[in-house]
């Protein structure tokens, strides 16, 4: 992706979250754009993630929020407690391809959104015993939140409609 | 072994830190400026990267030790701090990888990571080299196969290595995180080598109160005890400031911009084809800041003649921040003044308080953590910048300043920015 398409995506991201009626923290910006790799919503390796703060994140996109706000295309006002600022935007749209990652994780709250995307990014990694090696990487999540967590993001794999790339 | 230290009086490396400190990629620090062009603008910053190198592993044993103190046995015990071999091998890690953080350093610090090679679509960075210095040679020979990985990963962050290991991951938040040890020591020192003052805070209160807590997610973050918030601030505003008072200085940068261009041309010259940083570790260990200057100084390339003789560009204006309404807005300007004047360059970098992958900083406050940004007006107030600066040849500024004011004066925005006078000293504080 070009640089103008990689800040695109990150606002077009923050007005889905918005849509949904996300506090739209950095927290969600980087899990819902980490899922949407993942589901083939947007080009894979549009950002690289690694495990960091809450599960996979990307140092690349939080340099491109970063710029934004800079730049001003961005605007951050006091957030929920823990969960850092909440970002909104007047330069970017709401995409129908991002609009039902919006509504699935745009709301939820650290813990689950740690969850899902460690157990995401897990799987991607085609690592065997899924569940256990969460459990090892992130050992304060209890497995019956783990599983929950799996069964999501199956059930978001069956039903997300992807776009045709390219 | 004991060294004298200027910020941390004395510092005791253990065997194994004295070994590693005696092999060739910490010996050449001794050759790489911590602040690559500084010292032309501050006469005293000539401090290099191997006394911030054993300053890191200091403080990186000193909060590793306060951390244990000050935590609660069930937060110690998830992160495997369980007794005392456990704490041992901890520290010895952790002041391990502080002392190896910056082994990989181009020369000139910061200043040539433009000139490394694009590796499979992305630049490499000096972390890249540092994970691979550790892991090649007499480094990995010394710390041997148990230590190599999380000390590596300690060193470089979790941008640069895979880290799953709870107890690995605190202690690499504990060395590159956003209350780390790293970020203190280039503070303390960068300040007192430049002699400017508003990069110092508490370091001893921020130390004593450093302590692991539940971050919102139930995880393990380290954190600092309630006392320690003010301190927290002014290390934030510390950093702040250094950033746009000594680090973003306009003269050090166009003094960066000059440097970079001549060790690109330099690069080629001695036989680096397009100019790119040699990925060989060998190769790589081999060049210094000296290496580069020395020529630089026989040299009549005029990237060269504009440190060695002062020939170079000038600041003429810094843009307010509300000057452009968005980023095609300056784009669009600064191609319309440089068709005119082609020698201009202009100089447009963000900054903020903290740099990507920061974490919140956790205080531990009675009724559960809560992030200082909720506990402090200042934090919630400091955001990202952009500063955009123009440079002109010296014989060109009036005619640039002229050009710039109209333009600026056509956006019916005559009162915003500002352009150097005739008469200001830019080249020495």
């Amino acid at each position: 992706m070009t640089d103008d398409n990689v800040r695109q995506l990150v606002l077009d991201t923050i007005a889905s979250l918005r849509q949904a009626r996300s506090e739209t923290t950095r927290t969600h910006i980087q899990k819902t754009v980490f899922m949407a790799e993942q589901l083939g919503i947007v080009p894979p390796e549009s950002f690289e993630f690694v495990l960091h703060l809450y599960g996979p994140y990307s140092f690349d996109l939080d340099q491109s929020i970063l710029d934004l706000l800079a730049s001003k295309e961005l605007t951050v006002a006091p957030g929920p407690g823990g969960m850092g600022g909440s970002y909104s935007t007047d330069y970017g749209v709401p995409r129908t391809e991002l609009q039902p990652l919006a509504e699935w994780l745009g709301r939820k709250g650290v813990r689950a959104l740690e969850a899902i995307t460690t157990v995401a990014y897990v799987e991607a990694r085609g690592e065997p015993g899924v569940i256990a090696r969460v459990l090892r990487i992130k050992p304060h999540l209890g497995e019956a939140e783990v599983l929950r967590a799996r069964a999501e993001v199956e059930k978001a794999k069956r039903e997300v409609v992807r776009p045709p790339l390219g | 072994l004991e060294i004298r230290d200027p910020i941390h009086q004395f510092i005791f490396p253990s065997e194994l830190e004295a070994a590693v400190l005696d092999t060739l990629p910490l010996q050449r620090l001794r050759g790489i400026h911590q602040l690559s062009t500084s010292h032309l603008v501050y006469p005293g910053a000539t401090h290099t990267r191997f006394e911030h190198a054993l300053g890191t592993m200091e403080l990186a044993g000193r909060a590793l030790d306060a951390l244990v103190r000050n935590s609660a046995p069930d937060v110690r015990e998830e992160v495997g701090l369980v007794d005392e071999p456990a704490i041992s091998r901890a520290r010895s890690i952790v002041r391990l990888g502080g002392l190896l953080h910056d082994a990989g350093h181009t020369p000139f610090s910061h200043l040539a990571e433009e000139l490394f090679p694009v590796v499979n679509g992305r630049r490499l960075e000096h972390e890249h080299m540092t994970a691979n210095i550790i892991s090649q040679d007499e480094v990995a020979t010394l710390l041997g196969p148990e230590l190599v990985g999380p000390v590596t990963s300690v060193a470089v962050g979790p941008k640069f290595s895979d880290i799953s290991d709870p107890q690995v991951a605190m202690l690499a938040s504990l060395v590159t995180g956003v209350l780390g040890v790293d970020r203190m020591d280039y503070l303390l020192r960068d300040c007192l080598y430049t002699g400017v003052s508003y990069g110092a805070f508490d370091i001893h209160r921020i130390i004593a109160t450093i302590k692991l807590t539940r971050d919102s997610a139930g995880g393990i973050a380290v954190a600092l005890r309630e006392e320690g918030h003010h301190v927290a601030e002014q290390m934030l505003l510390a950093r702040w400031h250094m950033f746009h008072q000594v680090y973003l200085e306009p003269t050090r940068r166009i003094f960066d911009y000059h440097l970079t261009r001549y060790f690109r041309y330099w690069l080629e010259d001695h036989g680096f084809p397009g100019g790119v940083l040699p990925t060989d570790i060998r190769e790589y260990l081999g060049i210094t800041d000296a290496d580069v200057t020395s020529d630089m100084y026989r040299s009549d390339h005029p990237d060269a003649r504009a440190l060695t003789r002062r020939e170079h560009l000038r600041p003429v204006w810094t843009f307010e921040e509300n000057d452009f309404e968005k980023e095609d807005d300056a784009k669009r300007f600064q191609e319309g003044i440089r068709t005119k004047f082609p020698s201009v360059h202009f100089d447009n970098v963000s900054t903020s308080f903290t740099k990507p992958g920061d974490g919140e900083i956790w205080i531990d406050s009675p009724g559960g953590a809560r992030t200082l940004e909720e506990m402090s007006l200042i934090v919630r107030t400091l955001r990202s910048t952009r500063i955009r600066r123009a440079y002109a040849p010296i014989d060109e500024r009036g005619d640039v300043i002229a050009e710039i004011g109209a333009e600026m004066e056509q956006r019916r925005k005559p009162w915003f920015g500002r352009h150097y006078p005739d008469n200001q000293a830019e080249d020495v504080k």
